[in-house]
């Protein structure tokens, strides 16, 4: 056992209600590249920021290095010699390589004056191991994606550092950047560090870690010899006895053909280039595509947020021109930002009136516009009832609930407004299993009231499950519409998506 | 926590944020009229209602600006160049409810530019309407030469000088003001969308309500409200003056913020800074009283203001 360099045991964390890691356990070997996988929520990303001190845990023990550790904040972690590359890059894009990689500690002479060739120098000496020491005095926005993660793992290096975390390092790089940075970090193993390495690609962690420990709802499922574990094993073990999440399978009962929503030739600046669906009275649609493939794009400009460069829309069998959002939503389109807090729903406001905004204006009792405030309550209590929005009272604040039952309340405008065509992007996106569950049976619901729903997610599961039909996006175009969607498999999609 | 007590204790929190600076009204009052015994006199009490009246309405204005999340520094500027071309032409031309009209119509304009420059070329407030307060500052001196514009018709002086049951005209426009647009904020549709704007404009945007074209009425609104507020100043001095409105940027803006309406919008309500103003009212009434310099009311008003803005980020957190 001498060579294991970290051993959590029994951790919790909670989050408002939600119980994000729950008796967690986790042993890092020293030099070894462990995978950490499970379905969104599972507490993955919970447990490295955890160890990197980025939150505190609420209980447990983690011993590093034999001696138990419980960091106040990241620095401390990082001086200890545990760093973590986010999954979203924190780096001043005005600023130089080195700059950036010694931010905060820049070697300092008298009077706290930078020592400029200090930096540079030992910016150098950390960026050689890895080639990378012709880059240090460029400015990081003249850098890609791929780039700025390695130096974000270059950060971690300037202290004696044991393990590197790394949280979904490859979600945003391309083939070629993800081949660089699987080399650094097999580097980084033969100096004998200990990489964490946390990601939905399941391929990934056959080409790259040593180990992979499963988690499920913040518990601890099982850790396995990478060897000795297929892909399907790795899939059981992270979806286990969560098969009834989806509820029952409504898809084959319900065939309309009366078409509700239809584009045609849509096409919208660089990324959305000939566009072309129709969906019928009832039909749940999936959108799937990798990032850039278009899929976002096309709901913005179909929602009047982009400009449209050609292309018509017909809605009911007529043609609209959707030239701006409160346009679509005066036409009977709704959408569901991925974004909740940012663009879904007002966080200071009540339940009540974020379910009403879009239709308060109908709601007038008389000319000077005054609200018909008990016709509005009845209407929040109705969909407060009917989403399962967990809230003593509709004039609770939207900040005040859970992020599930917040996006019900995202949802809920929409259903109140009575949309026709109802967009969702990315409805589950860090919401907790229970909520998840609840909003797919709502769009089963409102699939049964005849709605158009357009569901654009990344998560596959969901997608297979749900959709009636699914449309694979790649380069701007629809490159697959699979209008059965029983039997298929992630493979069946994942092959389109990436042609 | 049972759901009745919840919702009991998240209603007596918003009062006590209400409360609490009435209470500091309550006690101010109280120090003055100790140091001071003609404080409490109905005469100083109706001569603070008056120095409040016009700011009070200018407040109206930046109150609902501040709920959307925006503000304007150009309120001053507008307030004294209308008061100043009204004050203008009715001395020369006579038919001041024309020249009133009129007047209100120049302050709807400028908002209207302010909202246009913000909303649709996405200038930012703080530039633009910095920018038109200079602008308006320079056009004052210019209408006037540089001079007071005395007006000494009874038409004119109507607004600020009649009494009612011997209670000053403004002092009564004033509290009916605040009733009408309490009412507009709390109940209307118009009020729904200023706090959700405030709360969230993207979010606001993407339920399909028109922010832009709300920004340039509230601006709109702000401009006729600060036009009044000059007018009925010019109307009640019998003089129109050139610097009338300079501190009224950093005390509606300073009002509102004390009375709890939040610099970052969507939170607050009109009471609070109709009590706002009524600090700053009684601050400045009493340090009169206690021969202070005038100098001194700048000093606190700055030290308010800013005390004002800690408290509420300290609440937020």
């Amino acid at each position: 056992m001498e060579d294991l360099v970290l051993k959590s045991e029994g951790i919790n964390k909670w989050f408002g209600g939600v119980h994000a890691l729950s008796d967690m356990s986790f042993e890092l070997k020293q030099g070894e590249v462990h995978a950490l996988v499970g379905e969104n929520g599972a507490g993955k990303s919970t447990y490295i920021k955890i160890l990197s001190g980025v939150y505190q845990k609420d209980s447990g023990t983690t011993v590093y290095n034999n001696k138990e550790i419980d960091f106040r904040n990241n620095l401390e972690a990082r001086r200890a010699g545990i760093g973590m590359v986010p999954q979203i890059i924190e780096l001043a894009p005005q600023l130089t390589v080195a700059e950036n990689i010694y931010m905060g500690v820049y070697p300092t002479g008298r009077g706290g004056t930078v020592k400029w060739k200090d930096l540079y120098q030992k910016a150098a000496e950390i960026a050689e191991t890895f080639g990378m020491e012709d880059m240090i005095r460029l400015k990081v926005s003249e850098l890609g994606t791929g780039h700025r993660q390695l130096i974000e793992v270059l950060k971690t290096l300037i202290y004696d550092t044991k393990i590197i975390a790394f949280d979904e390092p490859t979600a945003a790089l391309s083939d070629e950047e993800t081949n660089r940075l699987f080399e650094l970090i097999g580097k980084l193993k033969t100096q004998g560090i200990s990489i964490i390495y946390v990601s939905h690609r399941l391929d990934e962690l056959f080409r790259i870690a040593d180990r992979v420990t499963v988690l499920k709802d913040g518990e601890y499922v099982g850790t396995r010899d990478i060897k000795d574990v297929s892909k399907a094993e790795i899939v059981s073990m992270m979806v286990g006895r969560d098969l009834n999440l989806f509820g029952e399978d409504t898809r084959k009962q319900k065939r309309n053909d009366e078409v509700i929503f239809e584009v045609k030739n849509l096409k919208s600046g660089t990324s959305v280039n000939g566009v072309n669906f129709a969906i019928n009275k009832g039909e749940i649609v999936g959108c799937f595509g990798m990032v850039g493939s278009g899929r976002t794009e096309t709901m913005m400009a179909v929602f009047g947020e982009e400009e449209l460069e050609e292309g018509e829309i017909f809605l009911k069998g007529e043609k609209i021109e959707v030239k701006s959002p409160i346009h679509a939503v005066s036409l009977g389109i709704g959408l569901v930002p991925e974004n909740r807090i940012a663009e879904g729903v007002i966080l200071i406001s009540s339940i009540k009136n974020n379910i009403t905004l879009p239709f308060v204006s109908k709601l007038g009792k008389n000319r000077a516009g005054f609200i018909d405030q008990k016709k509005e309550k009845k209407i929040a209590k109705q969909y407060i009832k009917a989403l399962k929005v967990k809230t003593p009272h509709e004039d609770m604040e939207v900040g005040s609930l859970s992020g599930g039952n917040q996006q019900k309340v995202s949802i809920a405008k929409w259903l109140a407004t009575r949309s026709d065509v109802i967009i969702f992007d990315e409805p589950t996106h860090g919401i907790d299993v229970g909520a998840k569950a609840d909003i797919y049976q709502l769009l089963r619901g409102l699939s049964e009231e005849g709605k158009g729903i357009i569901m654009v997610s990344s998560e596959l599961p969901e997608v297979l499950n749900v959709c009636d039909r699914i449309l694979v996006f790649r380069d701007g175009k629809i490159v697959h519409d699979f209008k059965d969607t029983q039997n298929l498999t992630e493979e069946d999609v994942v092959k389109y998506a990436l042609g | 926590m049972s759901d009745t007590a919840l919702k009991s204790r998240t209603s007596v929190m918003k009062v006590i944020n209400n409360i609490r600076m009435l209470l500091v009204l309550i006690g101010l009052i109280i120090i003055f009229s100790i140091l001071s015994p003609y404080f409490l006199s109905m005469n100083n009490l109706y001569a603070i209602g008056l120095t409040i009246s016009v700011i009070g309405i200018v407040c109206i204005g930046q109150s609902v600006a501040l709920l959307t999340g925006v503000f304007d520094l150009s309120v001053g500027s507008v307030a004294g160049f209308c008061g100043i071309v009204v004050a203008f032409l009715t001395k020369n031309y006579g038919m001041y409810p024309v020249m009133f009209v009129f007047g209100i119509g120049i302050g709807v304009l400028i908002g209207l530019v302010n909202g246009l420059l913000i909303a649709k070329a996405k200038v930012n407030a703080l530039i633009t309407t910095l920018g038109m307060m200079t602008v308006f500052q320079g056009a004052t001196f210019l209408v006037s030469n540089g001079y007071a514009v005395g007006v000494n018709q009874p038409g004119f002086r109507f607004l600020g000088t009649t009494r009612v049951f011997s209670i000053p005209l403004p002092i009564i426009i004033l509290i009916v003001m605040y009733l009408v647009f309490y009412m507009i904020l709390r109940y209307t549709v118009f009020g729904r969308y200023i706090y959700s704007i405030g709360g969230n404009p993207q979010a606001a945007r993407l339920s399909g309500i028109n922010v832009d074209r709300m920004r340039i009425f509230v601006f709109m609104l702000l401009g006729g409200l600060s036009a009044f507020g000059g007018i009925l100043l010019a109307s009640r001095l019998g003089s129109a003056q050139t610097t009338a409105g300079n501190q009224y940027p950093l005390n509606s803006i300073g009002a509102c913020v004390l009375g709890g309406i939040a610099i970052t919008g969507g939170i607050g309500n009109i009471w609070g800074a109709l009590i706002g103003v009524a600090i700053i009212g009684v601050l400045k009434s009493g340090l009169i009283m206690i021969n202070m310099p005038s100098y001194y009311q700048w000093i606190a008003n700055g030290i308010v203001l800013i005390i004002a803005v800690y408290l509420d980020t300290r609440r937020r957190r």
